[in-house]
């Protein structure tokens, strides 16, 4: 399924990118993070968990930079796994930043994720609501931290 | 830990030691080996592990064989006696109302629940107590034909 | 199904202290037919579940002065064919019928439907529209949950970790009101709906104004939606025809429904539309025939 949109952060575009980038500091922008472990400067180990009424999962994620073209667009590919679950994820996210002012910066982003395994029996259609709602709460955050906050919400 | 599992089937008081996550269905087919009652979806959904527990038909693939303890269940092979057919098996042959015949254990069970409960049911009733009971072989008409066709003269 | 044991409470109490105890490793349950779906599923691995059905009085239907006070172990079937409903509150056994099977209703409770918050549950927008109470025992005491508070999420309840539903109370609709629960399926049963609407409707006096209505949807959004808007538009005024088509046509404005296998959201807000009209139209019906 692919979660897209676009949103404006307070920050000029080199800051924007910076943040970004800095996957410790977009950690702190997922509500579902748990860990994080740098493997190296293009790739990340994440565990991030969510629940669902009674459904939890726990995915262990290794993520990397596909694609880095400062300041403008940046690709990450990653895969998850909830082994309790019997579930898996693939997720391509790409993020393309464009300047709107001196001091805004407009994001895009586009994810496609694929979601194998029992959790996919589930219904795909609550995993796209849940998710998109996650995705809002990820872009809140982002716009609170990158610095100030006056960005419109998409 | 296995538990101790006291029930009656068909009559028969049975004692057995059985894991709490073994379901009813499984208990019947794999333990007592009354292989009448079938697994079709494990979900809930297509009715062919419907027994009759305690009066009430119920679907034995979502039920905790542990719950059915002190209980009595009927099952599809409980209704014949010897080679003699009960009278719904019967209608239901006469009728056409078998083709594979997975669903059908299941769809006599869930008749037999209502007949005992209402000899004398309407066509709705009929359908609303095979609503669910799925058929993918003979779309239903001939299975509510043999339902309406046996007037529960012999009770059990 | 990963392995697990069964414990008996005997009381609420112990129950609650075993929720405590345990935490999310611990799941109780009646019917327990959402729970072993769930399970067989894989989709929840609880190492301890509590059966709920060795508790005394969580078993029953009662008729008190104003109103009826069902247990939490009390079965659907049971309350679809209890006398008492069916002379009560008609509707209720008429929303009981549409859910599941046979099959099903003989083992699952009422109490299990709204702790499952299913966002397509019948009984939670009725049980909004009726203005039934809640009542929930915990290791903290006791308190009472009116059911629009109840839902939270998609499968989420008020509900706290050591908490249990204990009773479900329906007050009895008075002279002049009717309530009608519709539910719009794919197939002619079995199916969870791709819309509900519970309406309950009061009138002032037969062929009165109406004096207070509530309408509310289930199966379109994660959890039951009331739809305040329109009932302002009906609240106080004389209802006829045209005005509940008037009304109708707004209904599906003040929601936006979810887009799932059953369905997607453009054909939810058209059934929206057709079945608030209905419900609002047979409601009106039943309060000025005095039929609950």
């Amino acid at each position: 399924m692919i979660i897209d949109g676009e949103f404006r952060v307070d920050a000029p575009i080199q800051q924007a990118w910076d943040f970004l980038t800095d996957m410790q500091k977009v950690a702190s922008c997922v509500p579902s993070f748990e860990k994080i472990e740098v493997l190296n400067d293009q790739s990340f180990a994440i565990t991030v968990s969510q629940k669902v009424g009674p459904i939890a999962v726990t995915f262990e994620t290794q993520t990397h930079f596909t694609e880095v073209i400062p300041p403008n667009r940046l690709v990450a590919s990653g895969r998850g796994k909830d082994t309790k679950m019997g579930s898996s994820f693939e997720l391509t996210n790409e993020i393309d930043l464009l300047p709107v002012s001196e001091k805004e910066t407009l994001v895009r982003y586009k994810a496609d994720v694929k979601i194998n395994g029992r959790l996919a029996s589930v219904g795909k259609s609550l995993i796209k609501i849940v998710a998109k709602r996650e995705v809002g709460k990820v872009v809140e955050l982002i716009q609170e931290k990158i610095g100030g906050f006056s960005g419109e919400k998409v | 830990m296995k538990r101790q599992l006291e029930l009656k089937v068909n009559g028969l008081g049975y004692s057995l030691e059985v894991d709490p996550h073994r379901t009813l269905l499984e208990v019947i087919r794999d333990d007592l080996g009354l292989t009448g009652t079938k697994l079709g979806c494990g979900g809930g959904e297509c009715g062919a592990c419907t027994v009759i527990l305690d009066g009430k038909a119920v679907k034995s693939c979502l039920m905790l064989a542990l719950d059915a303890r002190g209980k009595e269940v009927w099952t599809i092979e409980g209704l014949s006696r010897g080679q003699a057919l009960h009278l719904l098996q019967q209608a239901f042959v006469e009728r056409g109302a078998i083709q594979c015949g997975f669903c059908t254990s299941g769809m006599i069970m869930a008749s037999k629940a209502l007949l005992d409960e209402n000899p004398r049911p309407s066509e709705q009733e009929v359908k609303d107590s095979l609503a669910g009971n799925l058929c993918r072989c003979t779309g239903y008409v001939k299975i509510i034909e043999a339902v309406l066709s046996v007037t529960n003269t012999e009770k059990r | 199904m990963k392995r697990f044991e069964i414990l008996d409470p005997n009381s609420i109490e112990e129950t609650c202290e075993l929720l405590a105890r345990y935490g999310e490793e611990a799941k109780v349950y009646a019917g327990g037919t959402a729970l072993v779906k769930l399970m067989k599923k894989r989709l929840v691995h609880p190492s301890f579940l509590l059966d709920l059905k060795g508790i005394q009085g969580l078993h029953f239907i009662r008729e008190e002065e104003d109103r009826l006070t069902i247990g939490a172990l009390s079965t659907l079937r049971e309350i679809e064919t209890s006398p008492l409903v069916r002379q009560r509150i008609g509707v209720l056994g008429e929303m009981i019928h549409t859910i599941g099977s046979v099959q099903i209703r003989n083992v699952g409770t009422l109490a299990g439907n709204l702790c499952l918050a299913d966002p397509a549950s019948d009984p939670a927008p009725l049980l909004i529209a009726l203005r039934a109470n809640l009542k929930v025992a915990g290791s903290g005491g006791k308190r009472t949950i009116p059911p629009e508070e109840f839902f939270s999420d998609f499968y989420e309840t008020a509900l706290l970790p050591e908490e249990i539903l204990e009773a479900i109370e329906i007050p009895f609709l008075p002279q002049h009101s009717g309530a009608v629960y519709l539910k719009h399926t794919m197939r002619e049963a079995f199916d969870l709906g791709v819309v509900g609407v519970a309406v309950r409707l009061d009138l002032e006096r037969k062929d009165g104004m109406c004096s207070d209505v509530r309408i509310v949807l289930g199966g379109v959004t994660s959890t039951p939606a009331r739809l305040q808007k329109v009932e302002a538009l009906l609240k106080g005024k004389w209802i006829d025809e045209s005005l509940i088509a008037r009304v109708a046509m707004t209904a599906s404005g003040e929601v936006d429904p979810i887009q799932d296998v059953r369905a997607s959201a453009e054909y939810r807000r058209e059934m929206i539309e057709v079945f608030v009209e209905r419900g609002i139209k047979n409601a009106l019906e039943r309060a000025k025939g005095g039929v609950s």
